[in-house]
């Protein structure tokens, strides 16, 4: 989670420690659909995964994204580039 | 947390940063190749107002039928990076006439400098269906006359840059016609907006050429977001938006500065000697051969070439005499710094010697210590980035669009040879015996040309990029000439040829006719030809015009910039005499002269104007005897 957290910290220029599971383009205004596009890039970039179409639009929440990194084995790791 | 507590957190590390920190930090950061979320951070910084407001500003409206909308960030840093704060607006999604008629739409009020239609109809990055031959010739040539017909209609409305993507020809599906069609389309379009003045086509056929047709796209972005690029192409679209606007602003760089141990060629050549280093068909020496390809290139394309490097004079000098592989020879370098003095210091006497201003010249060196530096210490100068890995630095050069022109004239390809013979000229001189007999030796021709078809892009070139020998600093576009002419002016080229060379175009003026006195409206010289009586010659034949059409003073308008002051002791020495500014002493000339002066590009003209005053009877001096004057 941590990784996770800065990763989205930095993809929206929000504070690292503000974000939770529950944050999505609601909560965080800069999260619109171009934004989210930036955001799959650095997650793929930063966790060495690739996502499909499908699950590109199915992402609304860190809480999501979590889940995904976690059954493609990665979530738990923590390094990424940002750790 | 709330949305709130995001957005204060939001710009703070940003801002934190001090400017020069701020300016340190992106260009290291663009050494390398940052990802997009990189880029998209150091926008953030680039944003930050205390960074953004020592750029100058510049606004960009981008009509698209895709979205382009996340290039923003990668314009904003590959804009900062040559000092420019871009602020970018985009067109709603899909419509690429409406705001351009839409007189109450935001494009107008925006007043954009340069505007991008980045949107042939049927898809911009190369989505064509194939079919009927015939029917897709039709749609083609309907395409080509819809992207003629908005510039034109945008020429009418904007005197901003027009920045036109062409068609991307796609990838051949088997039996298809699309791709000859589209070939045509594109010569079509490039002849049918020739004449529509301010344009400049961008070649993305070419880029996706580069880019690789089958993957510049990520499928994903596209069919989610209609996003026809990757993220990773961005940096290079914004360049190749950046490259003429740049240039359209008289600021793209004209000389590239080369470094010489370790970058064109290996090792050290004062340690190993001419037979050590390595350059040559095989690796390491390839990659440097490369590099010393790529140099040259720039210089058949007309840019000046200089040598800024540490080392024994005539160590250096016997690999580009003397080594059976280099490229670069002694007659392609215009200048030369060889010494063990600081770099930066070199580089103004470069500048110096050169006639060229610090922000006209690009440096590149292997060495980060001494980029970092000269960053630091000239941050005029542009200071090329270079990775870690020397064998990708050709294939980044030949990327460049930094010493972009808007159209090559055959002035602009000549450059580089021309100021390396102006070199052997100064070579020259310090033998000759007195100036007078070194100036006659040249055997200096010039040629009067009232302006044509044929030299109005120079002409407006001229006026652009012209900072030193410029009275007044008008930057008339093609299409300001025209109003000017239409208004009964007159606009004169010199061309100017020696026995080194042929300069071409090098000098303009505007006169603009009244009664008693005739105005000069604008009086340039290229630094090319300066110091030799060129300027002089040029004046005492505008005069003599004015007088033989009955004029009884011509009147000089002299506005102070940056670095002209020499053309202002030109006037002083030349027999004028100041009036004052317009509304004082000088107004009379300007009632004589006609409407009010023709406004800039940026709509300064006007303001700091000085009127300087000459009596036809008595001056001003006549053309110096050594120049000869063919009309």
């Amino acid at each position: 989670m941590p990784a996770l957290r800065q990763l989205v910290a930095d993809v929206f220029r929000v504070d690292p420690d503000a974000v939770g599971p529950a944050d999505s383009p609601e909560t965080i205004p800069a999260w619109d659909s171009l934004q989210h596009f930036a955001l799959v890039l650095e997650l793929e970039e930063r966790f060495g995964i690739q996502l499909e179409t499908e699950e590109i639009e199915k992402l609304t929440t860190v809480g999501d994204i979590q889940r995904l990194l976690d059954v493609r084995g990665v979530g738990s790791a923590g390094e990424g580039g940002a750790a | 947390m709330s949305a709130s507590q995001l957005e204060l957190a939001a710009p703070a590390a940003a801002t934190a940063l001090l400017p020069d920190a701020a300016h340190r930090r992106v260009l290291e950061a663009l050494e390398g190749e940052p990802t997009p979320a990189e880029y998209e951070r150091l926008a953030s910084i680039v944003r930050a107002p205390a960074v953004a407001e020592r750029a100058r500003p510049i606004r960009v409206a981008v009509l698209a039928r895709d979205t382009l909308q996340p290039i923003r960030p990668f314009l904003q840093v590959r804009a900062f990076r040559s000092g420019l704060a871009a602020h970018a607006w985009f067109g709603p999604q899909g419509q690429l006439a409406e705001p351009i008629l839409d007189p109450d739409g935001e494009l107008h009020p925006f007043a954009a400098d340069a505007i991008v239609l980045a949107g042939p109809p049927h898809g911009d990055f190369g989505v064509w269906e194939d079919g009927d031959p015939a029917e897709v010739e039709q749609r083609a040539a309907a395409a080509v006359r819809l992207q003629v017909e908005l510039c034109r209609a945008l020429r009418e409305r904007s005197g901003a840059l027009l920045l036109v993507h062409n068609f991307v020809v796609p990838l051949p599906r088997a039996g298809g016609q699309v791709c000859e069609v589209l070939r045509g389309a594109n010569r079509e379009l490039t002849r049918e907006l020739a004449p529509v003045p301010d344009v400049a086509i961008v070649d993305v056929d070419a880029l996706a050429d580069r880019w690789g047709k089958g993957r510049m796209r990520d499928e994903r972005l596209w069919h989610l977001g209609r996003i026809p690029l990757r993220y990773d192409l961005l940096p290079e679209l914004a360049e190749a938006w950046l490259g003429p606007l740049r240039a359209w602003l008289g600021r793209s760089r004209k000389c590239l500065v080369l470094d010489c141990d370790n970058l064109l060629w290996g090792g050290v050549v004062g340690e190993v000697g001419l037979e050590g280093i390595a350059l040559g068909p095989t690796y390491p020496g390839a990659v440097h051969l490369a590099i010393q390809r790529e140099a040259l290139a720039l210089f058949e394309r007309g840019i000046v070439l200089a040598v800024n490097s540490r080392n024994n004079p005539a160590d250096a000098l016997e690999v580009f005499e003397r080594h059976p592989h280099a490229l670069l020879r002694p007659e392609h370098i215009a200048a030369w710094q060889v010494n063990w003095d600081a770099k930066a210091v070199n580089m103004r006497r470069l500048a110096s010697e050169l006639g060229l201003g610090l922000e006209h010249l690009a440096f590149l060196d292997d060495d980060p210590r001494e980029r970092a530096l000269m960053r630091d210490v000239l941050p005029e100068v542009l200071t090329l980035e270079v990775a870690p890995d020397l064998g990708t630095l050709p294939a980044r050069l030949a990327r460049l669009t930094d010493f972009d022109v808007l159209a090559i004239t055959s002035e602009d390809r000549r450059r580089g040879r021309e100021y390396a013979a102006r070199r052997l000229r100064r070579e020259l001189e310090a033998r000759a015996e007195d100036l007078e007999s070194y100036y006659a030796s040249l055997g200096t021709r010039v040629r009067l040309r009232a302006e044509s078809p044929e030299s109005r892009a120079r002409v407006a070139q001229l006026l652009k990029k012209t900072n030193q020998f410029n009275l007044a600093l008008r930057r008339h576009g093609e299409r300001e000439l025209e109003a000017l002419r239409a208004r009964g002016c007159e606009v004169w080229g010199l061309e100017v040829e020696d026995r080194f060379g042929d300069s071409g175009l090098s000098a303009v003026a505007i006169l603009e006719p009244g009664q008693p006195a005739w105005r000069l409206e604008s009086f340039l010289v290229s630094c090319r030809v300066l110091g030799r009586g060129v300027e002089q010659a040029f004046l005492a034949e505008m005069a003599g015009r004015a007088r033989s059409l009955g004029a009884a003073r011509l009147v000089a308008e002299f506005r102070p910039g940056p670095r002209n002051a020499p053309a202002r002791e030109f006037l002083m020495r030349s027999g004028f005499a100041p009036l004052g500014a317009p509304g004082g002493d000088g107004r009379g000339a300007r009632d004589n002269g006609g409407p009010a002066g023709a406004e800039g590009p940026g709509g300064e003209a006007g303001e700091g104007i000085e009127l300087w005053s000459c009596d036809l009877a008595a001056g001003p001096a006549p053309a110096p005897p050594w120049i000869e004057v063919l009309r």
